[in-house]
C-alpha cells in the first residue's frame, strides 16, 4: 500500500513539472508578432558574457543593445520595435550550437549578430543556414567561414549565403603583420606559437607562410594548451631559440600570460599576435610585460572615424560598466546591418514584414546581401562571399600601460 | 480703524463651516466682470491684439530654437576616403631591371598624395606624375609606379600581401598607410620579380 | 640540451606547487578515504584570499610588507572553507556509502567555483595578482623571478613542520593512528573527529600558501585555477604514494619535472618531433602516472592508508 501511494505520488509530481515545462517552452514562441502596427523583431546575440574572453563579449553585447536602443529612439523602422535576445556561448562550440538552435525556435528572431570565436561560428553556421536565418559577425576572422575551406589555394566557395560578417579576415590580418614586421621592424626571426584553435591557429599559419616567404625564418614552433598557466617551459625554449619576437596565434587570457613569462626569462622580445590580444584586458594581466608588445586588429583606429566618435559618445552617455574593446564598433554596426536588412524587407513590403516567419527571415536574408550603409567603422557592405568590403585593418604596440596605433592598412581588393 | 467693507464680526462667533470661496481670492470675479463691461468692440480689438502678441512670441521662440545651418560634415581622414585601384603591371622587358605598376587613385573628398614607398630594400621606385600629386574629389587620377630591382638577395619572389606605403594629405589630416592594392597585384609583381631575378639565379651554380 | 638546468628548475618550481596542494588531498584521504574533490577550490578561495588582502591594503604598500598579511589571510579562508566542507558536507556522511562522500565533493567543487564566479567582484576574468618586481636572480645557468623565492623557501619549511608535527608531537602521532585504525584510535582515547578536522585545517593551510605562490608565479588569481591545479596535485599524491605526506610532494616534483622535461625534450627526440611541445606535456605527464601505477600501485613511497576491512 505504501509502494501504491508512493507511485501515484511520483506519477503526479512527473506530470505536474512535465505540464509545467511545456507551459513554459510554449510561452516562448506563443507571442507571434503578426502583421499590423506594433511588431516586435528579435535580433539576436551570441558571444562568450562570461568566462575568459567576456570581457570582449560584453563589449560585443552592450554595442549591440545601443544599436537596438538607438534604432527604437530613433523609430528607424515604422511599426518595428527591435528587441535584443543576448545568450551566452562561453567561447565553446557546443554551446554555441545549442544557442543557435534556441534562437532558430524563437518565432520572433529575424537575426543574429555574433559569435566572438571562429569556431563557435563554424557550429552554427549550418543550424541558421537551414533556417534562413541570417547571421552577422562581428568577430570571426577565419576565412574558411565565407570562402570555403579552399580558400587558400584560390578555390573560394561561399559555403552559406545567411553568414556575413562585418571583420576583416585572417587572411589579411596575418600577412599584414608579417609584412611590417619584417620590412618595417627589421625582426627576421620568429618564434611561432598557437593554441591549436580554429582562430589561433588559422591566423599563426598565415602569418607563417607570409613571414617565410618574405625570407625570415620560423625559427621554433610549439603549441599551448589555453588553458594552462605555466608556459615556463614554452617560455625557455622561446629564450633558447634566439629568435626576434614571438608571435602568438590565440586568445588574451593564454597570450598575456606567455608574453609576460617569455619576457620573465630574459628574453626582452615582443610578443605579437591577433585581433583577440587587442584588449585593455591584455595589458592588466601581463602588466609591464605588456610593454612593446604588438596586437593587429581589423579596422582603422576608431578615433579616427567621425561616426565612431558618436558611437563612443553614445556608449559613453549610455553609461555601460565595461568597455566595448575591439568589437564593439563591429558589433554596432552588424546590429545596424540586421535593422537596415528589416527596414528593405518592411519598406518592400507595404510597411509590414510577412507574416510567415521563414518567409521574413528568408526575405531579411536577401536583403542583407544589398545592405549599405556608413556605420561605426566606416562603409558597411557585403561582397559575393559575405565578406565586408572595408578592408582596413591596423597594428597597435602596447606604449606605457595603453595600446597605440602603430600603422593601418586598407587592402584594396 | 475702519473696516470699509465688512461688517464687524460679532463677539461669538461660531467656528461653523468654513467660509466657501467662490471664484479665485479676493480678485476673483473682477476680471471677468471688467470684461463684460467692456464695450464690444473693444474687445474684440482686445482679443486680436491678444492673439497676435501671443504669435509674435511664438514666432520669436520658433526663430531663436531653429537649428542652425548644418555643421559641415568633417571630411573624414584620408585613410577612410581614399581608394586605390590596381590595374596591372607591364611585365618587364629583356634585360631591363624595371616595371611599371599601373594603379589609378581616387578620393571622395580630394586629397594629394604625397609620398609612395615600399618596404623592400632591393627594390626602389619613383611616380608618375611626380609627387605631391593632387587628387581631385572624386576623380579617378592615373598613378604609375616604377619599380627598379636594386638587388635581388632578399626580395621576396613569393609574397602574398605586398603593399605600397602611400603618404596622403588632406583637410583633415596627413595620413600614413599601408596600401594592399588587391586582385592579381602579389602574384603579377611575385612574377615580374621573378623574371628579373630568377633568370640571373637559374645562371648561377648551385641553388 | 643547454637549458637543462633551467628547465629543471622549472620543473621544480612547479612540482613544488604541485606538491603543496597534494598534501591536502593526500592527508584527507589517508585519514577518512575521501576523495576531497573540493580542495581545488580551497586552494582557488586561499589565492582570492590573499588578493582581497592585498586590496585592503593602502596603495602603495610593499608586497614584501604586505606578503605576511597575506599569508594569514589566505591560510584563514582556506581552512575555514576546508573545515567547513567537512563540518557540513562530509561528516554526515561518514557513514554512507562510500559514493555519497565523492559525489558531494564533486557537487562542492561546482558550488564553490561558481560562488567565487558570482559573488567576488570582477571574478568572471582573471584578476591581477600583485607581483615582486626586479630582476630575476641569477644563480649559475639558472634563473628564477623574485617570486619563486617565496615558494623555495615555503615548501621545504613546511615540509619540516609538517614532518615535525606528525611525528614529535602528540596531535601529529595521534593522527597517525587515526590514519591506521582509526577504532582503536577511538578506543585508546583519540578525538578522532579533532583529528579529522585537524587533517582538513592542515590541507588548506598549505593550499593556500601553494595559492599565493601561485599569485606571485603567474601575476593573476581566477576562479577556474583549482580545477586544473587540483587535477594534477591528486595525480601527484597518487603518483607517490596516496596517504603518505612525503610521497605527495615527491609526486608532484616528480609531476612538474616530467611536464618541464616533455615540453622541452621529447620534440628532440628522432621521430617523435609533433608529440612534444606545449600541448602534448599533460599526456607524457599522464602517461607517466600510468607506467608507475603499474610497475608500482602502491605509488613511489607507498601508500598509507588505513585498513578498512
Amino acid at each position: 500500500m505504501r509502494h501504491r501511494s508512493l507511485l501515484i505520488l511520483t506519477t503526479a509530481v512527473t506530470a505536474g513539472a512535465l505540464t509545467l515545462s511545456a507551459c513554459g517552452s510554449r510561452d516562448d514562441d506563443g507571442e507571434d508578432g503578426g502583421g499590423g502596427g506594433g511588431t516586435t523583431v528579435v535580433i539576436g546575440l551570441d558571444a562568450p558574457l562570461t568566462g575568459d574572453l567576456s570581457a570582449l563579449g560584453i563589449g560585443i553585447e552592450n554595442s549591440a543593445e545601443l544599436a537596438v536602443k538607438t534604432a527604437n529612439e530613433n523609430e528607424e523602422v515604422e511599426g518595428v520595435t527591435f528587441e535584443l535576445e543576448a545568450l551566452d556561448d562561453v567561447a565553446q562550440a557546443q554551446q554555441g550550437q545549442q544557442n543557435a538552435t534556441k534562437l532558430v525556435g524563437n518565432e520572433d528572431v529575424m537575426g543574429v549578430v555574433g559569435p566572438l570565436n571562429s569556431d563557435v561560428g563554424q557550429s552554427m553556421q549550418k543550424v541558421f543556414a537551414d533556417a534562413d536565418l541570417v547571421q552577422v559577425s562581428p568577430a570571426n576572422t577565419n576565412p574558411a567561414l565565407t570562402q570555403g575551406e579552399n580558400w587558400q589555394s584560390g578555390d573560394k566557395d561561399r559555403p552559406f549565403d545567411t553568414y556575413f560578417r562585418t571583420s576583416t579576415t585572417d587572411a589579411i590580418q596575418g600577412p599584414f603583420a608579417a609584412q611590417y614586421l619584417y620590412n618595417e621592424e627589421k625582426l627576421t626571426k620568429v618564434f611561432v606559437i598557437d593554441d591549436k584553435k580554429t582562430y589561433g591557429a588559422g591566423l599563426a599559419g598565415t602569418f607563417a607562410k607570409e613571414f617565410k616567404n618574405l625570407g625570415g625564418k620560423v625559427v621554433g614552433t610549439d603549441h599551448v594548451n589555453p588553458d594552462d598557466k605555466d608556459f615556463s617551459a614554452v617560455a625557455t625554449k622561446v629564450k633558447n631559440s634566439g629568435a626576434d619576437f614571438v608571435y602568438y596565434g590565440g586568445e588574451y587570457p593564454a597570450g598575456a600570460p606567455l608574453a609576460a613569462q617569455v619576457k620573465e626569462t630574459g628574453a626582452k622580445i615582443p610578443t605579437v599576435g591577433g585581433d583577440a590580444l587587442f584588449s585593455g584586458e591584455y595589458i592588466s594581466l601581463a602588466k609591464k610585460n605588456a610593454e612593446g608588445d604588438i596586437a593587429s586588429a581589423v579596422g582603422a583606429p576608431l578615433e579616427q572615424l567621425d561616426t565612431a566618435k558618436q558611437f563612443i559618445k553614445n556608449y559613453e552617455a549610455a553609461g555601460y560598466k565595461d568597455a566595448y574593446e575591439a568589437y564593439g564598433g563591429y558589433s554596432y554596426d552588424s546590429t545596424w546591418a540586421i535593422i537596415q536588412a528589416v527596414k528593405a524587407v518592411v519598406e518592400e513590403n507595404d510597411g509590414e514584414l510577412p507574416g510567415d516567419t521563414d518567409e521574413a527571415r528568408l526575405a531579411i536574408t536577401e536583403a542583407m546581401q544589398g545592405v549599405s550603409f556608413e556605420g561605426v567603422t566606416g562603409s558597411v557592405a557585403f561582397d559575393e562571399y559575405g565578406d565586408t568590403t572595408n578592408k582596413q585593418l591596423s597594428l597597435y604596440q602596447v606604449q606605457d600601460g595603453k595600446h597605440v596605433p602603430l600603422t593601418s592598412g586598407e587592402f584594396e581588393g | 480703524m475702519s473696516a470699509p467693507t465688512r461688517p464687524e464680526p460679532g463677539p461669538e462667533r461660531d467656528a461653523g463651516p468654513p467660509a466657501e470661496i467662490l471664484g479665485g481670492g479676493s480678485a476673483g470675479p473682477r476680471l471677468r466682470e471688467r470684461w463684460t463691461a467692456l464695450p464690444a468692440r473693444h474687445r474684440r480689438l482686445a482679443a486680436a491684439g491678444a492673439g497676435l502678441a501671443a504669435l509674435a512670441v511664438l514666432g520669436a521662440y520658433a526663430l531663436a530654437t531653429r537649428p542652425g545651418p548644418a555643421p559641415p560634415a568633417a571630411v573624414p581622414y584620408p585613410i577612410h576616403s581614399t581608394e586605390f585601384s590596381f590595374l596591372g603591371i607591364d611585365p618587364p622587358e629583356a634585360g631591363d631591371s624595371g616595371f611599371d605598376a599601373r594603379l589609378t587613385a581616387t578620393s571622395k573628398t580630394g586629397a594629394s598624395l604625397e609620398g609612395v614607398t615600399q618596404g623592400y630594400s632591393g627594390l626602389k621606385l619613383s611616380v608618375h606624375p611626380a609627387l605631391p600629386l593632387r587628387l581631385p574629389a572624386d576623380q579617378p587620377t592615373r598613378v604609375t609606379v616604377r619599380f627598379k630591382v636594386v638587388r635581388c638577395t632578399g626580395l621576396p619572389l613569393n609574397a602574398g600581401l605586398p603593399s605600397l606605403h602611400v603618404t596622403l594629405r588632406n583637410t583633415r589630416a596627413i595620413q600614413d598607410y599601408s596600401s594592399i592594392p588587391g586582385g592579381t597585384y602579389a602574384a603579377e609583381l611575385s612574377r615580374a620579380l621573378r623574371t628579373i631575378c630568377e633568370p640571373a639565379a637559374e645562371a648561377a651554380p648551385g641553388a | 640540451m643547454n637549458d637543462l638546468p633551467q628547465q629543471l628548475a622549472n620543473g621544480l618550481l612547479l612540482g613544488a606547487l604541485y606538491g603543496l596542494i597534494a598534501i591536502g588531498y593526500t592527508m584527507v584521504y589517508g585519514i577518512v578515504q575521501l576523495l576531497n574533490f573540493a580542495h581545488g577550490e580551497i586552494f582557488m578561495i586561499g589565492g582570492f584570499g590573499a588578493l582581497t588582502m592585498w586590496l585592503w591594503m593602502p596603495d602603495g604598500t610593499n608586497l614584501a610588507v604586505a606578503l605576511p598579511l597575506m599569508i594569514l589571510m589566505a591560510v584563514a579562508c582556506s581552512v575555514l572553507v576546508a573545515v567547513g566542507a567537512e563540518r557540513f558536507a562530509y561528516r554526515p556522511l561518514r557513514g554512507a556509502p562510500r559514493l555519497a562522500p565523492l559525489i558531494t565533493a564533486i557537487g562542492l567543487s561546482i558550488a564553490l567555483q561558481q560562488a567565487i564566479w558570482a559573488w567576488y567582484p570582477d571574478a568572471t576574468k582573471a584578476r591581477p595578482f600583485p607581483e615582486f618586481t626586479g630582476s630575476r636572480i641569477e644563480l649559475g645557468s639558472v634563473s628564477i623571478q623574485r617570486g619563486d623565492l617565496y615558494l623555495l623557501i615555503a615548501a621545504p619549511v613546511c615540509m619540516i613542520a609538517l614532518g615535525f608535527f606528525v611525528s614529535k608531537t602528540r596531535s601529529g602521532r595521534a593522527m597517525q593512528a587515526t590514519s591506521q585504525d582509526p577504532d582503536t584510535a577511538k578506543l585508546m582515547g583519540i578525538n578522532t573527529d579533532r583529528i579529522i578536522v585537524m587533517a582538513f585545517a592542515i590541507g588548506g593551510a598549505f593550499a593556500a600558501i601553494a595559492a599565493i605562490a601561485h599569485g606571485l608565479r603567474y601575476g593573476n588569481v581566477d576562479f577556474r585555477m583549482g580545477f586544473i591545479a587540483g587535477l594534477k596535485a591528486f595525480t601527484a599524491a597518487v603518483l607517490g604514494g596516496i596517504g603518505n605526506i612525503y610521497g605527495a610532494m615527491i609526486g608532484g616534483i616528480v609531476l612538474g619535472v616530467a611536464e618541464a622535461m616533455a615540453t622541452a625534450y621529447v620534440g628532440n627526440i628522432p621521430g617523435m618531433e609533433q608529440f612534444g611541445g606545449g600541448s602534448w606535456k599533460d599526456v607524457w605527464a599522464f602517461v607517466l602516472l600510468i607506467l608507475v601505477l603499474l610497475l608500482r600501485p602502491q605509488g613511489l613511497l607507498g601508500e598509507r592508508v588505513s585498513d578498512r576491512a
